[in-house]
């Protein structure tokens, strides 16, 4: 539609099946990957590095299947500030009870 | 909004907005600032999670011991299908193959349903064995103290999951009506990316809840 300006674009990006499937099989390795993972022993590294396959797993489905990867810049914007907010709580939670002396009871 | 292809652009979006791409830009904004809250909603969670771990890491320890890793990851790869299913339901609207949308649309509905059927085996066994959050907890053997708090965390985190499954499940079959009655082609599926993005949240969230509760070492 000739409507569209730089705000609305009007051709809107359609992402090939073929893609998809791609990046789900990515997945189902990734998934294979972090099952695995737990039968060897990294000691307190296992969580790092599941929640690092976990976070590589989400950025997959964030910018493939949730399109971001052709969403405008104000949209990214909304989305990952979530993100940037979310650090932000654990940050400064964490320099709270990590730098306290007492145990915290609950 | 339109039910079918207008043949003028007067029509094609509600008056209050200048063009069918404005009508659709301000959707796309309010749908990901929905999904900012989910994620800060869900992350205020997982940042309770990170907490109660690094402080009570013999609690966590012991629960996930009752944790089916088959039936958890077998969810992680029913929740992966689903995301598939509906990434590709979007793409055959967009391109005008209804039939194929609405067959990937009931995948990602029966992948719901399966993904909730093992959940609430998981459940049931749960609550026969008493494994059960905070003072409600009855399982006999040897656990440290206030184990009750593991699985207080475990159904609060999985729960609000399941529940969103649930909402996916009826958006998905509203979707499936609207879809039927022909509401949606290649220049109308707002609602579809909608519910779509919002199913890849519910994903998301289960591939970092899948490691965070049954993976534990």
């Amino acid at each position: 539609m000739a409507s569209g300006n730089s705000d609305h674009p009007s051709e809107i990006h359609v992402t090939q099946p073929k893609v998809f499937f791609n990046v789900y099989f990515v997945l189902l390795v990734l998934t294979v990957m972090t099952v695995g993972a737990i039968k060897v022993d990294f000691g307190s590294f296992n969580l790092a590095l599941a929640m690092l396959i976990a976070t590589v797993k989400a950025a997959l489905v964030i910018w493939y299947f949730m399109h971001q990867k052709y969403e405008t810049s104000l949209n990214r914007l909304a989305f990952f500030s979530s993100f940037f907010f979310l650090f932000l709580f654990f940050i400064l939670t964490a320099i709270d009870v990590f730098t306290r002396k007492s145990f915290i009871q609950l | 909004m339109s039910t079918s292809v207008p043949a003028d652009t007067a029509h094609d979006h509600a008056h209050h907005f200048e063009s069918r791409e404005h009508q659709y830009s301000a959707a796309k904004l309010g749908i990901w600032l929905f999904m900012l809250t989910e994620i800060v909603m869900f992350g205020g969670l997982f940042v309770g999670y990170a907490f109660l771990r690094s402080l009570y890491p013999e609690i966590f320890f012991d629960g996930h011991k009752y944790l089916d890793v088959t039936m958890g990851a077998t969810n992680t790869i029913v929740l992966l299908t689903s995301s598939l299913t509906m990434a590709l339901s979007i793409s055959y609207i967009q391109t005008g193959q209804n039939k194929k949308a609405a067959l990937n649309l009931w995948l990602t509905f029966a992948c719901a349903f399966v993904f909730l059927i093992i959940k609430y085996f998981e459940y049931s066994h749960k609550i026969h064995d008493g494994l059960l959050p905070g003072h409600f907890f009855t399982h006999a053997g040897d656990h440290p103290e206030k184990i009750g708090m593991f699985f207080g965390i475990y159904f609060m985190m999985t729960g609000l999951h399941g529940v969103h499954v649930t909402a996916g499940i009826v958006l998905i079959s509203w979707l499936l009506i609207k879809l039927y009655k022909g509401h949606f082609n290649p220049k109308y599926f707002t609602p579809v990316e909608g519910v779509g993005i919002f199913w890849h949240i519910v994903d998301l969230v289960w591939i970092f809840l899948f490691p965070m509760f049954y993976l534990i070492h």
